[in-house]
């Protein structure tokens, strides 16, 4: 696990030395001098030649861009590792921003073309978030885990339930049927907004002896309601025997809540991971499309 | 809804018994599903996080199902079904019966359900990744494709080429149409138009023509002789390639002198007749400003006055005939100069004044800016009395009607001689003979024209105006002749030039020296180098300065670009 965490996650920014940043950044900055040398009495625009240029190597970096995608399917170790490649692919993004930018010559409006221009930013923008991603969150990983596996989680919270539901057997069926009930209402992960908030959906149907009147499902987050009502059990006596079992269960059920923290930030944190990509490749479809009717509309009405 | 749920639990393993155990609910309906919120929940992959929910309407139990799957009731699936007692829903391997229906609402359901005999395997029963909680890039790509096109072209297409289509689409709010094509908005200046493209867009693909223009712009005027050869040169161009439309800037004009260059940085390999000269910019290669004076040109044996161009060679030595004497630097002396009034000081401001646009100046009047001080004022001892101005047989008229009243009413105070005064023995009642008339008479013409020559060639006229005399004629109007005042009104009259924008100048920065000017021949018109002192092309700190900040392309009297070679050309060619 910790290959993910330090260096192989950051050399695609640094790889070569930023060799893969020096020609994006010349051409961007070969860009920005032809626009920088415009008569200053001319409006910046698309239509000029400068700007008729400046699309075509947007639109031609736009496809080589998206070129990534195929390039990453197809993998061939002779064409070049996958770091250099992704290497080129972000900053040959990032350069394709301003080069766009530069293209519209800053004037936007309620179209078709200025869709298409935020299209790129928001595709561009969720890179830059997928970047971030990748240089953060292995790291982060690592410090909310440990070296353990998220196997390795999930196989100790069911060793702790079956340590539970044996504790619970001898205890009378109220409190047996409560712990079942927890072990089988609580949740990790879950939707995608409730994994990448790391939030627990964990419930308790509670109803007599611990709760009067009618039965009520309850919030269990960090089995909380679970460990209120043991330890309320706790101290309203009884033998020595069930004090000494229901001390044991707390113990698993404090030891299961730490284990479930763990489980949905390591969640969380893999979806992060994870989910910028799933705005990333539609954004990047979608922005194919908006190019394609950009492309053609404006030679339409010429 | 009052529900007791008996629900099958873990056998106590002393007894060999199902065992249940029952909670009370109160919810207005039971949810049914994996969630971990639901009121009844269920393990099984066939059952959906919200799988369904049972509920009372009017007294009686009905079961429905809330996602896209369906319930089993007694063994037939179904999205929605009524529940009797004993009715058994079956949900994986899950079954809950309706046991009873009791008084007051009150419900009895009994689930049985396996999997709640033993613990769940967590890593099966929950949505670990975005992938497993259903999340997928493909779908959200497919869409937002199909999306754009839909909206972002089939609609909009279907309205541009599908002309019974295109009003509908275009006028229903929320259906979209080739407005999102739209890079910028139309210029104020051709709102008029309205929302149709295919005014001037006529055929797709196709640049605008410059039919589309003229149709409405058919006044304009060309830059050349609209029906000369020269108007050939322009075949191919287009309007559009200097106004630029839907380009979101406040001019329809591109200022960039590109256009203009292409032909006149080279005109003679295009024009080899041309007598205008190379220009590549205004900094360097700007030709100096060619003078046009107003001069005599001979035409049908006639001398007619025309502004004629100064070449830029002989400029130097270019004096303005103007049959004007005037003295600038007397005008302008700082000390003032004599008045009415004493010595005034005067400034440019007191003749020169703009017109009401703020770019040329008006003309100078006699009456409004030289009467003040140039009275026409010819007997000293009537100084109310003046000849008028600008008609020399009036003068003469005036001259006479003046002495013969001074002959009549000595009061005036004139001296009369007395030899010719009037002998009055019986008063002023006394009607004159006709030889006191003719000698009246004799007297007034003789004051007339001494007073007129003394004005003419001495002291009053002469000061400002060439006067010519014919010496054979007899003395009195026709001898004399004021030579009419030429003064050149346009110096550059192909460039614009606005005096009010240039406000902020003293009068000196572009016309020098004026005040040490005593010639009223003399040119005080600037050159090209005190322009380029302000005004440059792109250079840091001068006034950019293109070519149609001062020059126009479309030349009025040149006729209508309608009806020009290219125009027809390109007509044709459509």
């Amino acid at each position: 696990m910790a290959i993910e965490s330090g260096p192989m996650h950051q050399s695609f920014v640094t790889h070569g030395g930023y060799r893969y940043a020096v020609a994006p950044l010349l051409m961007a900055a070969a860009c920005a001098a032809g626009y920088l040398a415009q008569p200053s009495n001319q409006q910046p625009n698309g239509g000029t030649w400068l700007g008729l240029t400046l699309g075509t190597i947007a639109a031609a970096m736009i496809l080589i861009l998206m070129g990534y995608g195929i390039r990453r399917r197809t993998f061939r170790a002779s064409v070049g590792s996958a770091t250099r490649w992704l290497s080129i692919h972000v900053y040959l993004g990032l350069c394709t921003v301003v080069i766009a930018s530069l293209h519209c010559g800053f004037q936007f409006g309620r179209n078709i073309h200025t869709l298409t221009y935020a299209l790129l930013c928001l595709v561009v923008a969720s890179g830059c978030w997928g970047v971030y991603a990748y240089l953060r969150y292995p790291a982060l990983l690592v410090r909310v885990r440990g070296n353990v596996g998220r196997k390795q989680l999930l196989r100790k919270l069911d060793d702790l339930d079956g340590q539970a539901l044996a504790l619970a057997g001898s205890l009378g069926s109220g409190l047996r049927e409560l712990v079942i009930d927890a072990i089988r209402r609580t949740r990790i992960g879950g939707g995608p907004w409730t994994q990448l908030s790391a939030r627990d959906d964990s419930t308790l149907l509670l109803g007599a002896p611990f709760q009067s009147g009618f039965a009520r499902v309850v919030g269990n987050a960090g089995q909380q309601r679970l460990i209120e009502i043991l330890a309320r059990q706790r101290a309203g006596g009884g033998t020595a025997d069930a004090k000494d079992t229901l001390d044991k269960l707390l113990t698993v059920t404090g030891d299961k809540a730490v284990v479930q923290r763990q489980l949905q930030r390591d969640i969380q944190l893999q979806g992060l991971m994870q989910f910028w990509l799933y705005l990333h490749l539609p954004l990047s479809f979608g922005l194919l499309a908006a190019l394609a009717i950009h492309v053609l509309t404006v030679f339409f009405y010429r | 809804m009052r529900i007791i749920l008996r629900r099958r639990i873990r056998p106590n393993p002393a007894s060999n018994r199902a065992e249940y155990r029952q909670v009370l609910l109160r919810a207005r309906r039971l949810t049914i599903g994996r969630a971990p919120d639901r009121h009844v929940q269920i393990d099984h992959a066939e059952v959906s996080s919200r799988h369904a929910t049972v509920c009372s309407v009017l007294g009686r139990l009905r079961v429905r199902a809330t996602g896209r799957g369906t319930v089993i009731v007694n063994g037939k699936r179904r999205r929605n079904a009524w529940l009797r007692t004993g009715a058994v829903m079956t949900f994986g391997v899950a079954r809950l019966t309706v046991e009873q229906q009791r008084a007051h609402g009150v419900i009895v359901l009994r689930l049985n359900d396996p999997h709640a005999l033993s613990t769940k395997k967590i890593e099966s029963a929950n949505d670990l990744s975005l992938k497993e909680a259903g999340l997928n890039p493909r779908y959200w790509s497919w869409l937002l494709v199909i999306g754009l096109l839909c909206i972002g072209f089939l609609s909009p297409f279907a309205g541009a080429v599908i002309s019974p289509l295109r009003a509908a689409i275009r006028a229903t709010p929320l259906v979209p149409s080739d407005a999102l094509w739209l890079p910028g908005p139309l210029h104020d200046r051709h709102r008029a138009v309205g929302d149709d493209c295919n005014v001037c867009h006529t055929k797709p693909f196709e640049r605008v023509a410059n039919t589309a223009c003229v149709k409405c712009h058919h006044t304009v005027q060309h830059h050349v002789a609209a029906r000369s050869p020269d108007a050939s040169l322009f075949a191919g161009s287009r309007c559009a390639d200097c106004h630029l439309e839907h380009d979101a800037q406040k001019s329809l004009i591109d200022r960039s002198p590109v256009g203009c260059v292409a032909c006149h940085a080279d005109l003679k390999s295009l024009k080899p007749d041309t007598r205008l000269q190379d220009v590549n910019d205004f900094s360097r290669t700007h030709p100096d400003f060619e003078l046009s004076l107003l001069s005599p040109v001979k035409s049908n044996d006639e001398l007619v006055w025309r502004p004629v161009a100064v070449p830029a060679a002989t400029r130097d030595a270019a004096r303005q005939e103007s049959n004007l004497n005037f003295s600038h630097k007397v005008h302008l002396d700082p000390k003032g100069v004599d008045s009415p009034k004493g010595r005034q000081k005067l400034a440019c401001n007191n003749c020169h004044q703009p017109d009401a646009g703020g770019r040329f100046m008006l003309p100078i009047r006699m009456e409004t800016h030289c009467s003040g001080c140039h009275t026409l004022q010819f007997d000293e001892a009537d100084p109310g009395a003046v000849v008028p101005h600008g008609d020399v047989p009036r003068m003469f008229k005036a001259l006479e009607e003046h002495f013969s009243r001074a002959f009549l009413n000595p009061a005036i105070g004139r001296t009369v001689p007395s030899k010719a005064a009037p002998r009055l023995p019986g008063g002023e009642q006394k009607i004159l003979t006709h030889d006191e008339q003719r000698r009246a008479l004799a007297w007034a013409d003789s004051q007339s024209v001494a007073v007129a020559r003394e004005l003419l060639e001495k002291r009053v006229c002469v000061e400002c105006h060439k006067i010519t005399r014919d010496p054979l004629r007899a003395e009195g109007p026709e001898r004399w002749r004021v030579e009419p005042v030429r003064l050149t009104e346009r110096w550059f009259p192909r460039a614009r030039f606005s005096h009010a924008a240039h406000g902020t100048s003293a009068c000196s920065t572009c016309h020098q020296r004026v005040e040490s000017d005593d010639d009223s021949a003399t040119i005080a018109m600037p050159r090209v180098s005190v322009c380029r002192d302000c005004h440059g092309d792109d250079d840091r700190g001068k006034v950019a300065s293109t070519c149609v900040m001062c020059h126009d392309f479309h030349n009025a009297g040149r006729g209508p670009f309608s009806e020009s070679r290219p125009g027809n050309t390109e007509q044709a060619r459509q």
